[in-house]
């Protein structure tokens, strides 16, 4: 589906993508992350085709110049949540009978699916409104629902839950999921939210200054780069003796008692057997690292410092 | 083609949805064509010819040149906006050719202005002075044609200027520039009938006649069925012209956009 060689790409004299190669299969959603400036857009600006790698090579689509074919772009769309699609002036269900005529839909089968889409992203009472009429997450349900119309096998959302309530940003995440398989179709999903990315994405993508940092399972990169689970107990009793045991640290504020450590070097269950023996345990709660502090982890240690 | 239909057909009601500006299209039409009218009646006063040019003729052009200019005029920042702000990706990605959407998009606004602000002027004009009526039947059809490639020369004419934002921070300046050279060259302020003989030999030379004043001419009569067809030719040669370099423009314009990323 999308393939990348060893691409380079230098704008206004920055060096923003460095010797960049990727392969993501058909149907595969992708979590592209990385701080600002990272060369995330840009990233995704050589993919569509938009712009051309100073060396390396692209192909997108089965094509290595996507961008310039129309009849491939039918099969490509790119959602941003700060560029709109849609027509400022134009009434929604206007904007997306103009989709419809863009992208060359079948008109009973483009009606059904709009009817489904409608229903899910709950737009139905706002077709008669201009865009401008409406919230920032309800236009952003709007783009969604233009963007998923056309049903292309290639996918960008970059940041589009911006504006959208918890509920809606679940629902749509939910909806995202099983997306792929079921329509045939590829996800890039860029986002600076890394709980979203986390629940939605199995593969990430991490870019750092220009280059790829990490690409594989999400699960993956939170075990390798934060292995540091915490065990949090209230107890009574006496304070249970740890020094044979190898945690990184622990801690002990009133009765709540803070354990920090490695996974590779013991298991939970050790931990949790010695704390039932030695002492009196009333409640236990055990938390393993997320996608975020994972990131900031790496950045610390990219940048040179660890917290 | 059908989705250059609907940019066209959208822009239209795009247009509809704002009703003062209906309105204040009609007056400022209105009140440009009367202006040069009532200057121009004064200048006659009682003369019946000037260089062999009656006021009704006069007024026809007037009312031709000036209700099109009008209708004719759009945004043409449009490119560089969506260049500064980077949209202009956005409409990379599209299934469509931007050029071509721009054109309708155009179009329909053209048509728009056409039918809501220019027909209703022309009304308001007829109540205040009398103009010469087509001189045949035929004669309009062959005007509309006139009409149409002398909007694509205006047209390609602010689109090459448009696509030098890809090289240039603002061409708010040269699009200025240009209006002002296009409105007196055209003869849409002073009619190139009364421009001196040489100047009108070198303005035969430049797309500018073949605008408004091919046209106006088909429509009072003046030419001759074999001058029609010279003119429409010209007309023609123009647009293809004016394409191929707007073609250049545009394609060397999005290499740098794609190479250098704007």
């Amino acid at each position: 589906m999308i393939v990348l060689k060893n691409v380079c790409k230098t704008l206004s004299g920055r060096e923003v993508l460095k010797n960049i190669s990727l392969h993501i299969a058909e149907n595969e959603l992708v979590g592209i992350i990385g701080q600002n400036g990272a060369g995330k857009t840009t990233l995704l600006n050589t993919i569509t085709g938009i712009l051309k790698p100073d060396s390396g090579f692209i192909r997108t689509l089965e094509k290595e110049n996507p961008a310039a074919e129309k009849r491939v772009l039918q099969n490509l769309v790119y959602l941003s949540g700060n560029r709109s699609q849609l027509w400022e002036d134009l009434k929604i269900k206007d904007s997306i009978d103009h989709c419809i005529e863009m992208y060359r839909l079948d008109p009973s089968t483009a009606k059904k699916r709009l009817d489904e889409l409608e229903e899910i992203f709950e737009i139905r009472s706002f077709r008669n409104s201009p865009p401008c009429h409406l919230s920032l997450g309800e236009r952003m349900r709007c783009e969604l629902v233009y963007g998923l119309l056309p049903q292309p096998r290639l996918l960008i959302l970059d940041e589009v839950m911006n504006g959208l309530d918890f509920s809606f940003k679940h629902k749509i995440m939910e909806y995202f999921k099983d997306y792929g398989n079921k329509e045939h179709t590829t996800i890039l999903y860029a986002s600076n939210q890394l709980s979203e990315v986390e629940q939605l994405c199995r593969r990430i993508i991490l870019i750092h200054q220009g280059s790829v940092l990490f690409d594989g399972r999400t699960a993956q990169i939170i075990a390798l780069f934060s292995p540091c689970y915490r065990i949090e107990a209230v107890f009574s009793g006496n304070f249970p003796d740890f020094e044979d045991l190898p945690l990184e640290k622990y801690r002990l504020e009133g009765d709540l008692l803070t354990v920090d450590y490695d996974i590779h070097k013991i298991e939970t269950v050790q931990i949790l057997r010695h704390l039932m023996e030695k002492c009196c345990i009333r409640n236990i709660r055990i938390l393993k690292p997320n996608l975020e502090e994972t990131i900031q982890k790496i950045y610390g240690g990219a940048n040179g410092k660890y917290n | 083609m059908r989705a250059y239909v609907e940019f066209a057909v959208k822009k239209f009601q795009d247009k509809m949805a704002y009703r003062l500006d209906f309105f204040m299209g009609i007056v400022n039409t209105a009140i440009t064509i009367l202006v040069y009218l009532c200057i121009y009646k004064a200048l006659y006063g009682d003369a019946g010819e000037v260089d062999g040019i009656s006021y009704p003729m006069v007024a026809t052009h007037f009312v031709i040149t000036l209700g099109l200019s009008n209708a004719f005029h759009y945004n043409e920042m449009f490119l560089q906006d969506k260049i500064r702000d980077g949209t202009i990706t956005n409409e990379f990605l599209k299934p469509v050719s931007f050029i071509l959407r721009l054109l309708a998009e155009n179009i329909g606004e053209g048509a728009f202005k056409i039918i809501f602000h220019f027909i209703p002027a022309l009304l308001i004009t007829l109540l205040y002075t009398k103009l010469c009526p087509p001189v045949s039947l035929l004669g309009l059809p062959v005007m509309f044609c006139s009409v149409a490639l002398g909007y694509l020369i205006l047209w390609l004419i602010s689109f090459i200027i448009q696509t030098w934002s890809f090289w240039l921070f603002s061409v708010w300046g040269i699009i200025t520039i240009k209006n002002v050279f296009v409105s007196i060259l055209s003869g849409s302020l002073l009619p190139l009938w009364f421009m001196p003989e040489p100047l009108q030999k070198i303005l035969s030379f430049t797309p500018f006649e073949s605008i408004y004043f091919t046209p106006v001419r088909i429509y009072l009569g003046e030419l001759s069925g074999r001058e029609t067809v010279f003119a429409l030719a010209v007309q023609a040669m123009w647009v293809a012209l004016l394409c191929v370099i707007a073609n250049m423009f545009w394609k060397k314009g999005t290499k740098k956009l794609i190479v250098q990323g704007g």
